[in-house]
């Protein structure tokens, strides 16, 4: 799942060598070991399986165009991330501009303004295969985007604090402290909600 | 070890990242408290909960969609790759100024049409330039050459203009007025500055000039040193020269002089006086 094990420096190195000497299958090599990583990051920050899916390919199709300007500083994974993570922001940003758009147009419906102001990105019922998973998703929706991209980079891309740190261009005890106070947020919202059973294998 | 102290840890500590001892100290805070223990428990499950249920795999057929999309782009690595890589890193703000510039450069020319404006009346084709053409374009030169410089110099000597002297004219009303303003002008020259400061100097001498401050005072001419710094200067000149000045002012400058407002130094009856701006 997400990064595989074997994808180490090394392997991304000589990956990376194949893109640029044209090779369109080892691209394909490289979708396909990051492909559930870059998805996974895509939808629990935006919470909607479909426009997830188009970020996630628009992000591979723009990691392709800038091949060449990879120069191997950071590791191949960050530096997809980090594509997938700015497309996140504008589509977040563009889809609140839309909002504050229709807002300012809607008359009085109170319903219709709570619905289009609402704090995180909706829920997609379709992405969930268990109650467990919908309740996360419904929780990690609650988060504010900073906070939501710090717990998912660290608990479910394994990413280390200094690898977020350099990825979010943040100091690393403000990673930890994000880290602490998102888990904290999270440990309120599913309270009661979850037990140790939702999380035996 | 407090207990603030030990729950600023417990992520820390759910994570591995405490120093051996340090997570020792908080697994005793731990044992210590109820509430942190409850607390610790729930960031334990919750991490164990995003482990278990936050990855997701992409939909089926991810791979072809990406991999056909994919199929319209060219190699990487290939020219128009490469091409389109530079382009993108052209900053947006570079791209417009180099749009603002060319726009800046077709008005100026179109609002301006020298030369090639009468060589292309004279040569209608738009072809290769033929021989008539060529003739056509250095004639064109010769003209737009001729009606620069100063006429009174087409009459001297080649000697006399290989110096490239400036003659004085004999008396009122022998000078060309053409190319003399109305009012009180000045020129702004655009660098060179000790340069041009010495060749108006040198004008100056040469039309029986000099150059003043505001008040009226005198530069010696060829003092540059007291001129050097001073980017304004008044030129003073026998209104019998206006025409020289002018014209060797329009071509040191390449503007046409530009109205100026405020105080000028007092000048006798019949002198001119133009302010030169000088940006060194």
């Amino acid at each position: 799942m997400g990064v595989s094990p074997q994808a180490t420096g090394q392997a991304d190195a000589e990956l990376v060598r194949r893109i640029r000497l044209g090779e369109r299958e080892a691209f394909g090599e490289l979708v396909r070991r990051y492909q559930d990583g870059i998805y996974t990051l895509c939808l629990r920050w935006l919470g909607d399986s479909a426009v997830a899916e188009e970020i996630a390919q628009d992000t591979f199709v723009a990691a392709y165009r800038a091949m060449d300007r990879f120069r191997g500083e950071a590791k191949l994974s960050t530096w997809l991330y980090s594509i997938a993570i700015n497309r996140c922001k504008n589509r977040l940003d563009h889809d609140k501009r839309r909002a504050r758009e229709r807002h300012e147009s809607l008359d009085v419906d109170p319903d219709r303004v709570r619905e289009l102001t609402s704090k995180g990105p909706k829920t997609d019922s379709r992405t969930h295969r268990s109650e467990a998973m919908r309740l996360l998703q419904a929780a990690l929706d609650e988060l504010e985007a900073p906070f939501r991209t710090v717990v998912v980079l660290r608990d479910i891309q394994d990413m280390a604090y200094e690898e977020i740190a350099a990825l979010l261009d943040l100091p690393i005890g403000t990673v930890k402290s994000r880290i602490h106070r998102a888990r904290l947020d999270l440990a309120r919202l599913l309270a009661g909600k979850i037990g140790p059973e939702d999380v035996l294998d | 070890m407090d207990r603030f102290f030990a729950r600023n840890r417990l992520s820390a500590l759910v994570d591995g990242e405490l120093p051996t001892n340090e997570a020792r100290e908080v697994e005793r805070a731990i044992a210590r408290n109820p509430d942190l223990a409850a607390e610790h428990a729930a960031l334990v499950l919750t991490k164990k909960l995003m482990k278990k249920e936050g990855a997701v795999p992409a939909p089926r057929g991810f791979h072809a969609r990406v991999m056909t999309q994919l199929a319209s782009e060219p190699p990487t690595g290939s020219q128009i790759a490469w091409l389109r890589a530079y382009l993108s890193r052209i900053p947006m703000e570079a791209a417009v100024l180099a749009a603002a510039a060319v726009v800046i450069g077709i008005v100026i020319q179109q609002r301006q049409p020298p030369v090639e404006a009468e060589l292309a009346k004279a040569s209608p084709s738009v072809m290769a330039p033929t021989k008539r053409a060529k003739k056509a374009k250095r004639a064109a030169k010769a003209k737009a050459k001729a009606a620069v410089v100063d006429p009174t110099i087409a009459s001297l000597p080649d000697n006399t203009r290989s110096q490239g002297a400036v003659v004085p004219v004999s008396g009122p009303g022998t000078q060309p007025q053409a190319n003399v303003p109305t009012g009180r002008v000045g020129y702004r020259f655009l660098g060179r500055g000790d340069e041009v400061l010495y060749e108006i100097g040198t004008l100056a001498d040469q039309v029986g000039g000099r150059l003043v401050n505001e008040n009226g005072e005198t530069y010696r001419a060829h003092s540059l040193s007291e001129i050097r710094n001073f980017v304004r200067a008044f030129l003073v000149f026998p209104t019998n020269q206006a025409g020289t000045v002018h014209t060797k002012l329009r071509r040191q400058s390449g503007q046409v002089p530009h109205q100026i407002q405020g105080a000028t130094p007092t000048v006798l009856a019949d002198e001119s006086v133009v302010l030169i701006e000088v940006e060194r």
